[in-house]
């Protein structure tokens, strides 16, 4: 699980780019691409190494208007996501 | 025989090397590009063939990862080097340098070595030197139609040719039977034509019986397609065009074709494939260039019926709605 104080950042091998409501992201060394929307689109968009985890639940929480424990609970699942299929920078 | 440069849209494309069937087969699949007046290539194929395709272009040492798969083939992209390497099961070997514009090509010389050195070993290559220079390569058919393009994206099977092939029957200008390119200048995305061989299958002809009569018994074909100069099957080729729709075959069992709009999200998502796993920024401008396209063309998902002399006319509806 990742701390709250990490700045999560993309992994030098993802792409990505933004449709309209869906991010299109690959993943070079795995082949792999995926598509996120809704809070998934604006959670990867956040993962810029410049907000760390507690923010982005923030963000989060205030944007799509749900409360800060749920947000926190979505946010990390999501992360560890990420995190599993090699999508972010190693800490 | 030296081959001359072609030019396709900006780009000056050399072929060197030997007098070889390969070259023979090359010269066909470019021979409607426009010749180039530049004196330096941009990006050169150098053919040949040779008993020992891996004794003459080595894989080069490093971590290569897959850029392709294929059951009798090595694709591998090496990272480091930024060289890609494309072996199919020894018979044609591909050694590609996208950077400073450079392929060897050598294949074994018999009919299906040349064959997948024509294709394949010429495709991946031409495609990654390409995206390098800002043209970045669509696996589609496409028609176009008052200057606006028709694109039928989709893998191998999909009903891509067949689709280009009615469209262009039907009077509409062929822009690709397999491969178009996308470029990008400040008002947005242009789609590049590239008018290759068109490849017949069986299955086309049985919608198309007409096409028969215009696959010439000589050409270099194994098993399935078979080549068709695309002038022969189009009344006009077109070079370039601006984008207008995206349209998704999926070949079906009815009787009856059907079209149904799908969102710019999903249509990136869908071309998101063609985007080769090699140099990190191109393949981003790729992605770029794909998702841009997504966003500016209407899209549809086509599931192809049997009534193939009704879709160019449900097509063009579509188009024009």
């Amino acid at each position: 699980m990742m701390e709250s104080s990490m700045r999560p950042t993309p992994s030098p091998s993802v792409l990505s780019r933004r449709a309209l409501s869906a991010l299109v992201i690959i993943e070079l060394e795995s082949g792999r691409y995926y598509s996120l929307d809704g809070a998934g689109a604006r959670i990867w968009e956040l993962i810029d190494g410049a907000h760390n985890s507690e923010e982005i639940v923030a963000a989060i929480a205030t944007e799509f208007r749900i409360d800060t424990d749920i947000a926190r609970a979505d946010v990390t699942d999501f992360l560890d996501t990420l995190q599993k299929e090699r999508l972010l920078a190693a800490a | 025989m030296a081959l001359p440069p072609y030019l396709l849209h900006d780009v000056t494309i050399a072929v060197t090397g030997d007098t070889s069937p390969l070259e023979i087969r090359l010269e066909a699949r470019l021979r409607l590009l426009p010749p180039s007046t530049m004196r330096h290539a941009d990006v050169t194929f150098d053919l040949g063939v040779c008993v020992e395709p891996r004794l003459t272009l080595p894989r080069p040492s490093g971590r290569g990862r897959p850029v392709y798969e294929h059951p009798a083939g090595d694709y591998s992209y090496f990272v480091e080097t930024d060289e890609l390497y494309l072996d199919h099961a020894g018979i044609a070997v591909a050694h590609c340098q996208p950077t400073i514009g450079l392929t060897r090509i050598r294949a074994m010389e018999r009919t299906t070595a040349i064959e997948v050195a024509a294709h394949l070993m010429f495709t991946l290559p031409f495609i990654e030197m390409l995206k390098r220079r800002e043209l970045f390569g669509v696996h589609a058919s496409g028609v176009c139609v008052d200057g606006r393009s028709m694109l039928f994206p989709g893998s191998s099977g999909a009903g891509k040719s067949t689709l280009a092939l009615a469209c262009a029957r039907a009077g509409m200008s062929l822009l690709g039977d397999d491969l178009v390119f996308v470029t990008r200048d400040a008002h947005g995305p242009n789609i590049i034509g590239f008018p290759d061989e068109v490849d017949v299958t069986q299955s086309t002809t049985l919608l198309m019986p007409e096409l028969i009569a215009l696959v010439p018994e000589d050409v270099g074909a194994t098993g399935a397609k078979r080549p068709i100069r695309p002038e022969r099957v189009a009344r006009d080729i077109a070079s370039r065009c601006e984008p207008g729709t995206l349209v998704f075959p999926h070949l079906t069992r009815e009787a009856r074709s059907s079209l149904r709009s799908i969102t710019a999200d999903e249509a990136a998502t869908a071309l998101a494939p063609n985007v080769l796993m090699t140099e990190r920024r191109a393949s981003q401008s790729h992605l770029d260039a794909l998702v841009d396209l997504a966003r500016v063309c209407r899209s549809f998902r086509f599931d192809v019926g049997s009534d193939i002399r009704e879709q160019p006319a449900m097509l063009l509806r579509a188009f024009a709605g």
